[in-house]
């Protein structure tokens, strides 16, 4: 499994939060092949399994498969889309970038705002809120009508970028990546035989409130879960709560995370000479294992993380190793254990 | 060819592989072909009947873009802007660097580590940095040197009814001289290829002291601005009216007579055109109108939405107009009164 085609190919799919039924099909496709049963819960999230040979109890490993974007939120009388944010975006980074708007057909279209030399001397040092913004799709205002309507959805358009160093930036690494990670662990474990039942999840709509994965840890009450989520890269101008690309695996520990499996968790990296670093996280570590931990009553999680930079933009950009440690590190992991319960001892 | 064209990098100062396709295009038209010193490309094209006035048309090869400056010991890229360039769209860009177009992205904190008072803000150019993927200062350096151009990486495409590409400005000039100095005419004309119009109409201003022309015809693309938040009178051009003629800009004011004999001749064959309604800008026609002898100058521009950005703008209707009000001029040239 190529992990920068396949980081690629679940990037360029394009369903924001709330509108994962542009994908979640082609994501269960994905799982289908490794997996016994994949279903579609009545959110959109992707449930896919593969049973154990014994009675070893559940373990579930989750990432979220919707990814932030924007939506049409007025069509002005030339055409013009004036636009509501899905998730959290820096206004300041949408000006000239291109998106796809995801009327009655895809259609392409640029970001635009007043341009500089007619703006007054104090108007240009403000940035542009979301508000002073809007898409241009170059077509007549009727015929923007017949396609688009309010509420639509749209997306970046950024297609899969190579750097040096086996670093790939493209949008909606975050999560799709570790959705990667999923069906990574999943092919490299396919010819393995585990104790216990194995859910692989994509979830939906982590990016408006952590939604989707509750319900389905709900849905599937595992022994214990883990999920998977990007970290912040380091870049020259974010230092502090950031992480070096090249690290490897990011484990969490904190309040959120179970302290007797992250302990077992890094017994069994560190006996496989598996990279990783430790995120602290004093509560609320913002993924879906916040969700995940109160589900029901209540699931021990784990927390990976790959760091990211430049996240919730059209060039996230992630270093291809850390995923492929991560993977290995959960495939280790999970095949350290016998019995669910004794890790949890 | 508008597809090759803007696809090429030719940030001002480092036009040559604009200016390698250009020679390629003109060779088997041109009469006369010279490079001059800063690289502007000089075709003479011989009319039936010679003419009165020494005549010149011109478009230019270059585009804003920018120049890598430092190499940070992280491994980042600092980098200056050249041509003017407004900061807020550097944003989360694509560019590719230097003669081995190593690609880059322009990075910036993400949203979640920002304070809110820093949103409010617009991140100055000076501040930001290109991520190549290196992680020191030694990767970067072997692949990308000081001084290295690097031009957006923006592909050519249709977005409606428009295209969309970097380096509009001026690869459309571009093509409509390189579509017309295959046919023949009967004014004498230099069809010319100018570098550095973004830092200061640089090439434009010493290939008018060489040719000491008597009419200068700048082919360019121009702001459009028929958008939301503008208002009607500070719109310039609009997309979709035909090509824009100007009466003045920041660097001259047209010729009447050269104005009226375009604008007449388009009334006459039914072209649409546009008057360019604000003193916005300038371009080479400034160079021509203020050097040595001085010379009669006119304008005919694309509107060009989101100009000077990776995502620039023009409407498919519009390049026709223009390229057909543009032919039809130098058709009729030798009928301009000295």
């Amino acid at each position: 499994m190529d992990m920068t085609e396949l980081t690629g190919q679940l990037c360029m799919m394009r369903g924001v939060s709330g509108h994962e039924h542009r994908i979640s099909k082609d994501i269960a496709a994905l799982f289908a092949p490794l997996c016994d049963t994949v279903e579609i819960d009545p959110l959109g999230s992707v449930i896919a399994c593969r049973k154990g040979t014994g009675d070893g109890g559940t373990v579930m490993m989750e990432a979220h498969m919707d990814e932030i974007g924007l939506m049409v939120k007025e069509i002005d009388e030339n055409g013009f889309l004036y636009l509501t944010n899905i998730g959290g975006i820096d206004a300041r980074i949408l000006p000239a970038n291109e998106v796809v708007v995801h009327g009655k057909t895809d259609l392409p279209g640029v970001v635009g705002a007043k341009p500089p030399h007619i703006l007054g001397a104090e108007e240009r040092k403000a940035a542009l809120p979301l508000d002073k913004l809007y898409v241009d799709v170059g077509l007549s205002a009727d015929k923007v009508r017949e396609q688009i309507s309010v509420g639509d959805s749209i997306t970046f358009e950024s297609t899969p970028l190579c750097l040096a160093g086996g670093r790939l930036s493209v949008k909606s690494q975050d999560d799709r990546s570790s959705v990667g990670v999923l069906l990574s662990v999943l092919e490299q474990l396919k010819h393995v035989s585990l104790p216990f039942d194995l859910y692989a999840v994509a979830a939906v709509q982590e990016e408006v409130g952590l939604r989707g994965s509750g319900c389905a840890a709900y849905r599937i009450q595992p022994d214990f879960a883990i999920a998977i989520d990007v970290c912040h890269g380091d870049t020259p101008d974010a230092s502090e709560n950031t992480f070096p690309l090249g690290s490897g695996a990011v484990v969490t520990k904190g309040p959120n995370i179970h302290p007797v499996l992250v302990q077992a968790l890094t017994k069994v990296l560190d006996e496989h000479h598996i990279p990783y670093l430790i995120d602290i996280d004093g509560g609320d570590t913002g993924t879906d294992a916040w969700a995940i931990q109160i589900a029901g009553n209540g699931i021990p999680t784990l927390l990976f993380s790959l760091p990211l930079r430049y996240m919730h933009t059209p060039i996230e950009t992630l270093q291809i190793s850390d995923l492929n440690a991560t993977a290995q590190g959960i495939c280790r992991f999970l095949q350290s254990i016998e019995r669910v319960g004794d890790v949890l001892c | 060819m508008l597809k090759h064209l803007t696809n090429l990098d030719g940030v001002s100062g480092n036009e040559n592989a604009v200016r390698e396709f250009v020679l390629e295009q003109i060779a088997p038209y041109a009469d006369e072909v010279k490079v001059d010193t800063m690289g502007n490309v000089i075709a003479l094209k011989k009319g039936t009947r010679g003419g009165k006035n020494k005549t010149v048309v011109c478009a230019h090869m270059d585009e804003v873009g920018l120049i890598i400056s430092e190499i940070t010991e992280s491994g980042f890229l600092k980098f200056k802007p050249v041509g003017g360039l407004d900061d807020r769209i550097l944003l989360t860009q694509r560019v590719r660097i230097g003669e081995n177009k190593v690609p880059g992205i322009i990075g910036v904190k993400a949203v979640h580590l920002q304070e809110p008072d820093e949103r409010k803000r617009v991140i100055r150019q000076k501040n930001l940095y290109i991520d190549i993927g290196a992680s020191n200062k030694g990767e970067a350096a072997a692949l990308v040197k000081l001084g290295d151009y690097a031009a957006f990486d923006s592909d050519y495409r249709e977005i409606g009814d428009c295209i969309k590409a970097k380096a509009l400005d001026d690869r459309i000039g571009c093509m409509i001289l390189l579509e017309c100095i295959r046919h023949t005419y009967a004014q004498d004309i230099y069809f010319c290829f100018t570098v550095q119009e973004e830092t200061g109409l640089r090439g434009a201003r010493i290939l008018a002291h060489r040719l000491e022309a008597d009419v200068a015809l700048v082919l360019e693309a121009t702001t459009a601005a028929d958008i939301p938040f503008v208002a009607e009178h500070e719109q310039c051009t609009r997309q979709g009216n035909g090509a824009a003629v100007s009466v003045m800009d920041r660097g001259s004011a047209s010729d009447r007579a050269l104005v009226e004999f375009i604008t007449t001749l388009a009334d006459r064959q039914g072209i649409r055109y546009q008057y360019k309604q604000t003193g916005f800008g300038g371009n080479d026609a400034g160079a021509f109108a203020a050097t040595g002898g001085a010379c009669r100058t006119a304008a005919i521009s694309a509107p060009c939405r989101y100009i000077h950005s990776p995502v620039s703008t023009v409407r498919k209707s519009d390049i026709s107009d223009m390229r057909r009000l543009v032919r039809c001029t130098l058709e009729h040239l030798h009928e301009l009164e000295g």
